[in-house]
């Protein structure tokens, strides 16, 4: 075997697709699980036989773009990758659905199958490590348990969870085949000598019985391997397939009944024209289908029972029936061959970009792609589609408990319940860039926007109950609110540095006077932030904190805010001395002992809020929303995405 | 869709940095990286990880690995006592009292020390441990955990009876390895594996948890116009995985390796620097040169240094953030202030030192870095081990066997290199070392990264890839091939030809092949001749304890008798010089190559094609023509691969 192709093969072992076959009878390779055992192969298995550790699982959408998608064989569940990594189980695709975070990261590989409690899903790690779990969805939540993993000193290419999650079947970078329970028992094991598997293909007919093939290169050629519940077959003879590019896992492929091979090829890469050989896998027979894309790209390939569905990068998949296939010598003339009038069906989100991310199963057709994950019937007439939009908030308010946060947009405020019962209300935009939201009490809301205009909004009835214009002198450099007894303080900071502070006091359901602070006093302001130019340890100084003693990192202090007894202060720092980074610390250090309590970063941070009891905290910055632990810094909630609004209570 | 990594993100001063490079998501928040915010109070215990130099209430202890003796030191770095051992040394580790072991690697001992006498060093007892390296003590001092870089293992050893309490098998090159504060768990790095392994102790290493720390992270290789002269230039970039329906491309996997050591930081977090290859990145030749080391002729270096920072979940996989660390070539030596929360991390290969603040938290940030001038020759240092205590830092030098004290206060990060002395005092040699001139001098080229001598902008040395001159179980594009990295230790004395292909009649050919190949500058005459005396020098790698005698004995039967593997693999060196035209796309000819250390060297043929043993020898690999396996009962491979292992 060639360097090259051994790279490309190497590189094949990297991903992977479904596929099926009919069960055989004959075939010399069965090796059942006693046989297996007897060998005590020399890879060990390390399978963790203790307590299973188990995590309780959080919902969250992706932070980043989605790029792969797997389903389960139904294609009514499915897992999601992006592409920092982050995978995530999704158990419905209404335009609502909150996907799982699963604690896995990069995984080489992912398998999933439903099972009568829950998921068992199954993913390989960079080293080749294989992990695989049961996923519990239960009404109070979900958890991650450990069923079994391998170590990479027994590295996988491939694990799939077959259907019903009760075997699971794996391609070792040894080239053996293992069928294992959902406990890691090894029941049956494939190793031939001089058979050397680099590729499966798994999938399940209509009536879900499961399906597999075995691929071997140099030549290319599929065989069909049997699986049962505690052995491994193969099946019938070795069939060679053509194809025109290195081995890879879509121009190879194997129809959803196990019955066929494809192998696809464009023999003109600027011209529409591609090439499907279909191979029947139990007796060699072959047939061949010729179709005219409507683009140059080379078509993402889904061999069906009945047909193939063969998506073309402009939106549209072309069906080509296997009833269409003509019969076929090897050798013989496929320029010959005219192409088939095939119906064409429209898959929303397939392009040139996403369209080698696609997949089907269980009658559906999937794409992750960016934002959003879109699962439509193979006919293109049922479509789900989840897609959120980014929260894009400026400004953040937290109630005086913290209880509730405002997240301050361009487009509309929105009131979302930090306590779980997910309670999202809407209420009319500021008009203009919010740069301050505050809770005046429990009923009443303070806004400013960018030009500032301070208006008091009674929340009940979003209702503007007041609005004042502060004097903005080259924009605002900074706000800050401190709340008191009857409401509070709005301050306001602007751009040019010899502008003295603006302080508007809020009362009693009312905007009250607007003050100005002397300089000299500023400091009993530090809510206004450090005065552009002044040294920041001379800043932190004069507000009595150390710079050294609290070991802060020794770059600019951007600003502080304090708690609303003092008590506490979050203290802004650049990440990085260069002026281009928008990175910041937020240091919530203790003014009384002087100490550091908890440090989080943040990437080009808008605003910040604590609760006026001092017990949660809250910012605003390009990654989203967030509010904390304000005693320990952890996350309470990571808002990214847009909350929805919940529907009222009568709703339909 | 965006570039991901780290590379080339990071730059200037703030040579460490940590970007988005993994899903930053919610899960678990007290375990997770993006949740552990709070100030850490959770400090390693002393003893929790070994070293080359440790503190103890006398002072310092240095394992003097090529004067083969431990070494007490006053705190100046001045040698007080000594105690001499047969050979190399692996770790040495206290618990700050009266506790002390050293792994004795050549006399395959786990040595306790009687350290009580600031004025005298005293071997107290001994138990055998295969070629031990790595070291530490649970949290009571009662049980000490070793790796057996023979027996791919951890053993736990009661440190008051010496004897056994349990072991695991784990994977191949082992090295250090930390103790958790709770002492629940030990978690060991590899130099072969991209992966660490966490034990758990509770379960006496019946449960092991890997943590992969393989960026998934792709390279390839673009081919754009350039606006100077207007022809087509490559440009590498760093993309997320290719879908895994698309065309396979030539582009590169990454892969780390070489976690000589590893440490328990705060929220029960575990460091471990590493270097990350890129082997198989689309080849670019240039006119002049035909072939070169993987890598990539723009952003992405065959070869980067990486800090990981690993916070363990529940269940499931743990959290890995990794930093780039820029300045620091070959990481190894590591030492954790806790009451600052700052890592020190030392280069091997270039002495440079950064001091990263903040390490346990999401905020960490470059402090500190010394930055000297790299000596060479005599007086290089080859920084392998430090130790903190408060303002001071003690940094071992493995080849001049020189501490040097460090007082980090009195640096800053922008500091120019000629600024750092004031704060630095270099102690006298400890000991002389038992290597000939000629092994140091080319030990310290061995070791040297930065040198355009060796490679192209000095990104890669010769222990890149030979750690300890062993291997790194990669296989690289060269040329028209892609071939594995080769043991080095105990390979080359009399083994001629050299490369895989046996074009190269001589060592010192040999070496000025492959550094026309890294892109370096050439040595001269005299320096390969170092480089040459040091290779032919190290040590041959130690066979594993053999589990079968029996079955050890039917293999050798097969491999000298049926199979006749002997007819080729013959010698002491099992080599016999001459070159075969087995199918190997890229190679006309392979030569054989030695067999000796064979289990410490997978995966298998030219281009590491079989992953292991077991694979070889159900002819899994890419060459079938080397032998007739076919007729092999299963009980047959099995024997052959006990034999094979013990070679």
């Amino acid at each position: 075997m060639n360097a090259r192709l051994l790279a490309s093969l190497a590189l094949l072992a990297s991903g992977c697709v479904n596929t099926v076959a009919e069960a055989g009878t004959s075939g010399p390779a069965t090796q059942s699980a006693a046989e297996a055992d007897a060998t005590a192969t020399p890879v060990a298995t390390n399978i963790e036989s203790a307590t299973m550790p188990s995590v309780a699982l959080a919902a969250a959408p992706h932070v980043t773009s989605m790029h792969e998608v797997v389903l389960d064989r139904d294609g009514k569940s499915a897992l999601t990758l992006d592409v920092t990594g982050g995978v995530r189980l999704w158990t419905s695709f209404d335009a609502d659905a909150v996907p799982w975070v699963l604690p896995v990261e990069e995984p080489l590989w992912m398998s999933l199958a439903a099972t009568e409690s829950g998921f068992l899903a199954a993913f390989i790690d960079t080293t080749g490590g294989a992990h695989v779990a049961r996923i519990e969805v239960t009404k109070d939540g979900a958890r991650w348990v450990t069923a079994f993993d391998l170590p990479p000193i027994d590295p996988m290419f491939e694990v799939h969870v077959l259907g019903g999650g009760t075997r699971i079947l794996a391609l070792g970078v040894d080239h053996r085949v293992r069928l294992w329970d959902a406990h890691g028992k090894v029941l049956a094991e494939l190793d031939e000598h001089g058979v050397i598997p680099w590729q499966l293909r798994v999938g399940q007919d209509a009536k879900g019985k499961t399906h597999a093939a075995v691929v071997q290169f140099a030549p290319v050629r599929m065989q069909r391997l049997e699986v049962s519940d505690d052995s491994l077959a193969l099946v019938g003879e070795p069939q060679t397939l053509a194809i025109d590019q290195s081995p890879n896992r879509n121009d190879i492929g194997m129809s959803s009944d196990g019955r066929y091979a494809t192998a696809m090829q464009k023999p003109l890469p600027k011209k529409g024209r591609f090439e499907i050989e279909v191979v029947d896998l139990r007796d060699g027979t072959r047939r061949m289908l010729v179709a005219e894309s409507d683009t140059r790209f080379r078509p993402r390939v889904h061999p069906l029972a009945d047909e193939i569905i063969a998506e073309t990068g402009s939106g549209r998949a072309l069906r080509l029936p296997l009833d269409a296939a003509v019969p076929w010598e090897p050798g013989s003339d496929r320029t010959l061959l005219t192409p088939v009038v095939a119906e064409a069906v429209s898959y929303d989100g397939s392009d040139e970009f996403s369209l080698m991310h696609t997949t089907t199963s269980g009658g559906v057709h999937a794409i992750a792609w960016g934002d959003a994950l879109r699962v439509q019937s193979i006919d293109g007439q049922s479509r789900k589609v989840v897609q959120r939009s980014s929260l894009a908030a400026h400004a953040v308010g937290l109630s005086p408990t913290g209880t509730t946060v405002a997240w301050g947009t361009a487009d509309e405020i929105i009131l979302e319940s930090v306590d779980g019962t997910g309670e999202v209300r809407r209420l009319a935009a500021m008009g203009g860039t919010p740069r301050l939201l505050a809770f005046a009490g429990d009923d009443h809301l303070v806004t400013m926007n960018d030009k500032g205009k301070v208006q008091l909004r009674e929340i009940d009835t979003d209702t503007v109950l007041d609005t004042v214009s502060m004097p903005v002198v080259w924009g605002i450099e900074r706000t800050g609110w401190r709340p008191d007894d009857t409401g509070g303080s709005v301050v306001l900071a602007s751009s040019r540095p010899s502008e003295p502070l603006q302080v508007l006091t809020v009362e009693a359901g009312k905007l009250g006077s607007l003050q100005t602070v002397n300089p000299s006093e500023r400091t009993a302001w530090p809510e206004g932030g450090k005065p552009r130019g002044r040294e920041s340890s001379d800043w932190m100084a004069s507000l009595g904190h150390e710079l050294g003693a609290l070991q802060l990192r020794p770059v600019e202090v951007v600003g502080t805010a304090p708690t609303a007894t003092g008590e506490h202060s979050v203290v802004v720092q650049k990440h990085r001395s260069e002026w281009t980074s928008s990175d910041v610390h937020l240091t919530m250090i203790d003014t009384e002992r002087n100490a550091r309590v908890w440090v989080r970063k943040a990437q080009g941070l808008h605003d910040t809020s604590w609760s006026r009891d001092g017990q949660r905290f809250a910012y605003v910055d390009r990654a989203g929303g967030h509010v904390c632990d304000g005693a320990t810094g952890e996350s309470i909630l990571d808002q990214r995405w847009a909350p929805r609004v919940s529907p009222p209570n009568d709703a339909p | 869709m965006g570039l991901l990594l780290v590379a080339g993100a990071v730059g200037g001063a703030q040579a460490h940095d940590y970007s988005a490079s993994r899903d930053l998501g919610v899960l678990s928040p007290t375990h997770a990286r993006s949740g552990a915010v709070g100030i850490p109070t959770d400090a390693p215990h002393v003893g929790h990880r070994g070293g080359t130099v440790v503190l103890d209430e006398h002072g310092l202890l240095v394992a003097e690995r090529n004067a083969a003796a431990v070494i007490r030191a006053d705190r100046d770095g001045a040698p007080v006592a000594s105690l001499d051992f047969s050979g190399a040394l692996g770790e040495l580790v206290t618990d700050g009292g009266a506790l002390a072991f050293v792994a004795d690697r050549a006399g395959n001992r786990l040595v306790r020390l009687d350290t009580s006498d600031s004025g005298r060093l005293q071997e107290d007892t001994s138990v055998t441990v295969a070629e031990p390296y790595g070291l530490g003590l649970s949290p009571n001092g009662a049980t000490i955990y070793v790796t057996s870089v023979a027996d791919h293992r951890l053993v736990a050893i009661d440190t008051k009876t010496m004897k056994e309490a349990w072991s695991v098998e784990l994977r191949a090159e082992p090295r250090g390895l930390a103790v958790s504060a709770d002492g629940t768990r030990a978690t060991v790095g590899f130099l072969s594996s991209g992966a660490l392994a966490e034990v758990f102790l509770d379960t006496q290493g019946e449960t092991v948890r890997w943590h992969a720390l393989d960026p998934r992270d792709h390279v390839k290789v673009e081919m754009e116009f350039d606006d100077w002269s207007d022809e087509k230039v490559p440009v590498a970039t760093i993309s997320e995985a290719r879908s895994r329906f698309s065309v396979p491309t030539d582009q590169g996997r990454r892969h780390a390796r070489n976690v000589f050591s590893v440490a328990y930081v705060g929220h029960g977090q575990v460091v471990a620097p590493h270097q990350v290859a890129t082997p198989q990145m689309k080849r670019v030749p240039s006119r002049g040169m035909q072939d070169s080391y993987g890598g990539g002729p723009e952003e992405v270096p065959p070869i980067d240094h990486r800090l990981a920072v690993v916070s363990p979940r529940e269940a499931g996989q743990a959290k890995i953030q990794v930093s780039e660390l820029q300045h620091v070539h070959q990481p190894r030596a590591m030492a954790y202030d806790a009451k600052r929360d700052r890592l020190y991390v030392a280069g091997y290969g270039d002495d440079d030192i950064v001091g990263i603040s903040d390490v346990s938290l999401p905020s960490a940030y470059s402090a500190w870095r010394m930055h000297r001038r790299m000596d060479t020759g005599p007086s290089a240092c080859g920084a392998d081990g430090m130790v903190v205590d408060g303002g001071t830092l003690w940094v071992h030098c493995e080849l001049s066997r020189k501490l040097i004290r460090v007082r980090p206060d009195q640096l800053k990060l922008d500091d120019k290199p000629w600024h750092t002395e004031s704060a630095v005092s270099v102690g006298p040699e400890l000991a002389a070392s038992k290597r000939p001139e000629s092994v140091e001098r080319g030990a310290e080229l061995f070791r040297r990264g930065e040198s355009n001598q060796i490679s192209d902008s000095g990104t890669m040395a010769c222990a890149s890839c030979h750690p300890e001159g062993r291997q790194d179980g990669l296989s690289w594009r060269l040329g028209g091939a892609i071939l594995q990295t080769p043991m080095l230790a105990g390979r080359v004395g009399g083994t001629e030809p050299y490369k895989w292909g046996g074009m190269d009649p001589t060592l010192n050919a040999s070496f000025k092949h492959t550094i026309e190949r890294l892109g370096g500058s050439s040595l001269s005459r005299s320096q390969r001749d170092d480089l040459a005396a040091y290779v032919q020098w190290l040590p041959t790698a130690t066979r594993p304890t053999v589990a079968s005698a029996a079955a050890v004995k039917r293999g050798k039967g097969l491999f000298e008798g049926t199979l006749e593997c002997s007819n080729c693999h013959s010698g002491e060196a099992m080599a016999d010089g001459n070159q075969y035209p087995f199918d190997a796309w890229g190679l006309e000819e392979t030569d054989t190559p030695s067999l000796q250390g064979l289990a410490h060297t997978a995966p298998y043929y030219h281009d590491g094609s079989a992953v292991d043993l077991w694979a070889l020898v159900t002819d899994k690999g890419s060459v079938h023509e080397m032998a007739d396996f076919s007729e092999l009962t299963s009980a047959q491979a099995h024997d052959l691969v006990a034999y094979l292992e013990t070679l």
